[in-house]
């Protein structure tokens, strides 16, 4: 999922705490948004200080000046057999060309495991909102290697750049390269990978039965998207919470407060909504991390730059945001129509799960199938491509990523 | 209500838009100066206005909030290019004008503001009910949801620098110097703000003015600097006779913008910047259009929509400099006004939308006649000349410190909208019940 979406959730997580609520109106507390930071908190660690750790062993660089396919492909062919050969893990990252802060110098990398060839081509400039559009006008995987199959590598490449967003005429002609490995490389990343805005993509080669195994972003979702650093979660949020001065003044009771012990919650339960919402993609999370050491693979529900998904995500964590403010509130803004005639109010158990029926029928349901009418319509408003499982996890890798595109 | 009052109204609106497509030339002013100015000639002329009925002066402010929102960004499009050394990411706005197409960006934010006006228009009127709710609802939560955008923008900023170095910490350093950059203008651009909540050297009698010199110096004179500075050359403009955009683009663009405006205008301290960045990443919004899309569309719903609150029946919201300044004067009592207010944004919104192209194509041929920066030293004058004017020489020492620190966002390619934390910071703090003590803590109060 996006950050926002994360965001809301965390922040949706904090309101279901009456103590979260509640302190609204009594202490003008903050636990609603501490909610939100524990809900992105995952991605912040991965983006912001996760891949700066990770080591990278290799770095591919070429620059305008020198747009040489050769480098990146035998890089990635050599990375492939020092990790078949050495029978350790291999790191490579591939830098962006980047122009200008508006222009991107781009280039495809193909790795195909049947032929052991690695074969990159030299692609044209794109600029930010077009790349940013990364992928969704690629074709399908299959497609793609249907036409390798007919074609050749560099002539289904070069197709590939017509009908993608790109600035024409900029792709230089016939640019490209193949090298050749010699290892047996496991299928779990099978695609073109286009190097393009931000930071470039980074492999890693690990030996696996005496062949090699390619995992794309591997810094992205390890540590950080487990639930064992989200249970430490809990201790900060109670911290952050915690009446400090009266520990030190020897009243031990007083430390923990209701505020505390709920931020306790929240803080971990925002940090395991995001990996549980990340687990329904395609791209899984390290989810016992130090007792695992591999990403697990997700539920395939869904990917975490779709669009649909985010949207009705954010759409059901605002309502039941909407639905605990109201419902925990000293004075209710809105009762629902079918509680009309229950008294009690929210604090009786008959009048909650009967406004809340209301409020699901009302709020969610009835505007799902809405929506669904209005898609049906307008059948070009959402591309429902079938892509392929990694297709699916170059994206989600992604996804992340590009939070901060347009915003400055 | 007569039919001469209804007609006067509408007259006096149009003179509105037509003093506000003048302001919208100049790249940097602000719709808000222009009332202020205003407001003090009316108070000083107190005794001319006295007949005049303050629906006329209502409308007469109508129309040049209404005019400003769908025409103000043009100039700016294109008298203010930007150096692509001073931007970490070229916005869409800007880049088009590199390409050649500023007409284009001009009419896509138009098709937005259109958009926005369709809903304030048609929409708004008949949803007083459900907006009172939602007031009633988020009137205790506004302290908190704003902590909320804010938490969002601090954790949020990427580390657009790739972090080129041999070691981890290399790395750390070389990416985290865009972050550390962005976290100092927010604290600094707070700190400022609780200065000007708490201790403001600005004159008690301009204090209906106290913003006006932090917001010109953060936004405005920053962008007149980086326009002398820069060594861009605006090519030949293209002014289109049609724009290509899918339906689709005009429907996502318009939704992110209507949920922007509708945010920043319900919640007091948010501005469309923050919101437009929320909702876009909100409703998975992509790609060019629909960025310019969004942001019509969320400007004048923030503009337009937040002034129409204070004249809807059941809700009389007053948010925003606009409404605060009809306020002093008028009183919002009856639908025959509100719909006379309908109609006037309407009919000014659907003229300002006319105007759009050739407003554009004045600019392009402007631009083509004289070196923006003119445009820009103008701006610059009239805006110091303004605050100096209405804040005095303390105002313009705010303003000085202000553009100091306006200045590093482009510096050190972070977000600008760390600066908005002037507004947010202490009206969140504010409204949390702890300003106080802050500003106490930091020695204002």
């Amino acid at each position: 999922m996006k950050g926002i979406t994360h965001f809301i959730s965390g922040v949706a997580v904090a309101s279901c705490f009456p103590e979260a609520v509640g302190s609204v109106f009594t202490a003008k507390g903050f636990l609603l948004p501490l909610g939100g930071a524990f809900g992105v908190m995952p991605d912040t660690l991965d983006f912001r200080l996760a891949r700066y750790i990770w080591n990278y062993q290799h770095v591919v660089r070429i620059n305008e000046n020198d747009l040489n396919p050769r480098i990146p492909a035998e890089a990635v062919a050599a990375a492939i057999d020092e990790a078949a050969e050495t029978g350790k893990s291999v790191t490579l990252r591939m830098d962006i060309i980047r122009l200008s802060s508006s222009y991107y110098r781009t280039y495809l990398v193909f790795v195909d495991e049947k032929k052991k060839e690695v074969t990159c081509l030299i692609g044209p400039l794109k600029t930010m909102g077009q790349v940013m559009e990364k992928l969704e006008h690629m074709p399908d995987v299959e497609l793609v290697r249907e036409s390798i199959e007919k074609h050749g590598v560099a002539a289904t490449f070069q197709n590939i750049y017509k009908i993608t967003p790109c600035l024409p005429e900029t792709a230089p002609e016939k640019a490209f390269y193949t090298a050749k490995f010699k290892a047996d490389v496991i299928n779990t990343y099978y695609s073109e990978t286009e190097v393009g805005i931000f930071s470039g993509p980074d492999f890693e080669f690990v030996p696996r039965d005496g062949k090699v195994r390619m995992d794309f972003i591997p810094w992205h979702r390890r540590w950080s998207h487990s639930l064992t650093v989200g249970a430490l979660m809990g201790p900060i949020g109670f911290a952050l919470l915690a009446d400090w001065s009266a520990l030190f003044s020897g009243n031990f009771s007083g430390f923990f407060t209701p505020g505390s012990i709920a931020a306790f919650f929240i803080a971990m339960l925002a940090f395991w909504t995001h990996i549980l919402e990340d687990q329904t993609g395609f791209l899984g999370s390290n989810l016992f991390y130090p007792f695992t050491k591999d990403r697990s693979v997700g539920m395939k529900w869904t990917t975490a730059a779709s669009p649909m998904s985010n949207i009705y995500t954010g759409w059901l964590a605002i309502a039941i945001i909407v639905w605990n403010l109201n419902s925990l509130s000293p004075e209710p803004a809105f009762t629902m129509h079918w509680a009309q005639n229950i008294s009690g109010g929210f604090s009786s158990w008959n009048y909650y799960l009967v406004s809340l029926l209301n409020y699901i029928a009302y709020v969610l349901v009835i505007p799902y199938f809405i929506f669904q009418l209005i898609l049906g319509s307008f059948p070009g408003a959402v591309k429902r491509r079938k892509r392929s499982n990694v297709e699916m996890m170059e994206i989600e890798g992604y996804a992340g990523e590009q939070m901060d595109s347009a915003d400055s | 209500m007569t039919a001469d009052l209804i007609f006067m109204s509408m007259l006096a609106s149009l003179g509105g838009m037509v003093i506000a497509a003048a302001v919208s030339l100049i790249p940097g002013l602000h719709i808000y100066n222009v009332i202020a100015i205003t407001m003090l000639f009316t108070f000083t002329a107190v005794d001319v206005f006295s007949g005049v009925d303050p629906m006329i002066l209502t409308a007469f402010m109508l129309g040049m909030v209404v005019g400003f929102s769908m025409l103000f960004t043009v100039s700016s499009q294109f008298f203010q290019p930007n150096d692509e050394s001073f931007r970490s990411i070229m916005l869409p706005h800007e880049r088009f004008l590199l390409e050649g197409r500023g007409h284009e960006a001009v009419m896509l934010g138009g098709i937005g503001g259109l958009a926005g006006l369709f809903f304030i228009t048609l929409a708004l009127p008949v949803l007083s009910g459900p907006l009172s709710i939602v007031l009633k609802l988020i009137k205790p939560h506004h302290y908190w949801i704003l902590g909320v955008v804010i938490v969002f923008i601090l954790m949020t900023e990427w580390p657009k620098d790739h972090g080129v170095g041999a070691n981890p910490r290399q790395r750390l350093q070389d990416g985290w110097v865009q972050l550390l950059m962005g976290y100092f203008t927010f604290f600094t651009a707070g700190i400022l703000g609780m200065f000007i909540f708490y201790r403001t050297l600005v004159p008690v009698g301009s204090a209906f003015q106290s913003l006006m010199p932090v917001f010109v110096g953060l936004f405005s004179v920053p962008s007149f600097i980086m326009t002398f500075v820069t060594k861009t050359r605006i090519p030949p403009q293209h002014a289109c006779q049609s724009v290509q955009v899918r339906k689709t683009d005009i429907a996502r663009g318009s939704i992110t913008g209507f949920i922007a405006g509708a945010f920043a205008g319900l919640n007091p301290g948010m501005t469309p910047g923050p919101a437009l960045l929320l909702s876009g990443h909100l409703t998975c919004s992509s790609g060019e259009k629909q960025f310019l899309i969004g942001g019509g569309a969320g400007r004048l719903l923030y503009y337009v929509g937040a002034l129409l609150l204070f004249f809807l029946p059941g809700v009389y919201m007053r948010r925003g400099g606009a409404a605060i300044n009809i306020s002093l004067f008028f009183v919002p009592e009856t639908t025959e006004q509100f719909l006379l207010v309908c109609g006037i944004i309407a009919m000014i919104g659907g003229i300002s939308f006319l105007l759009l192209s050739p407003f554009s194509r004045l600019c392009i041929w402007l631009v083509s006649r004289f070196d923006y920066r003119i445009f820009s030293w103008t701006g610059l004058l009239i805006l110091v000349g303004l605050t100096s004017w209405i804040t005095g020489w303390q105002g313009l020492l705010i303003l000085t410190v202000s553009t100091m620190l306006g200045i590093v966002p482009n510096m050190w390619h972070t977000r600008r909208i760390n600066l908005l934390a002037v507004l947010m910071v202490p009206i969140c703090l504010n409204m949390a019940g702890i300003g106080p003590r802050i500003a106490h803590f930091l020695g204002l109060y």
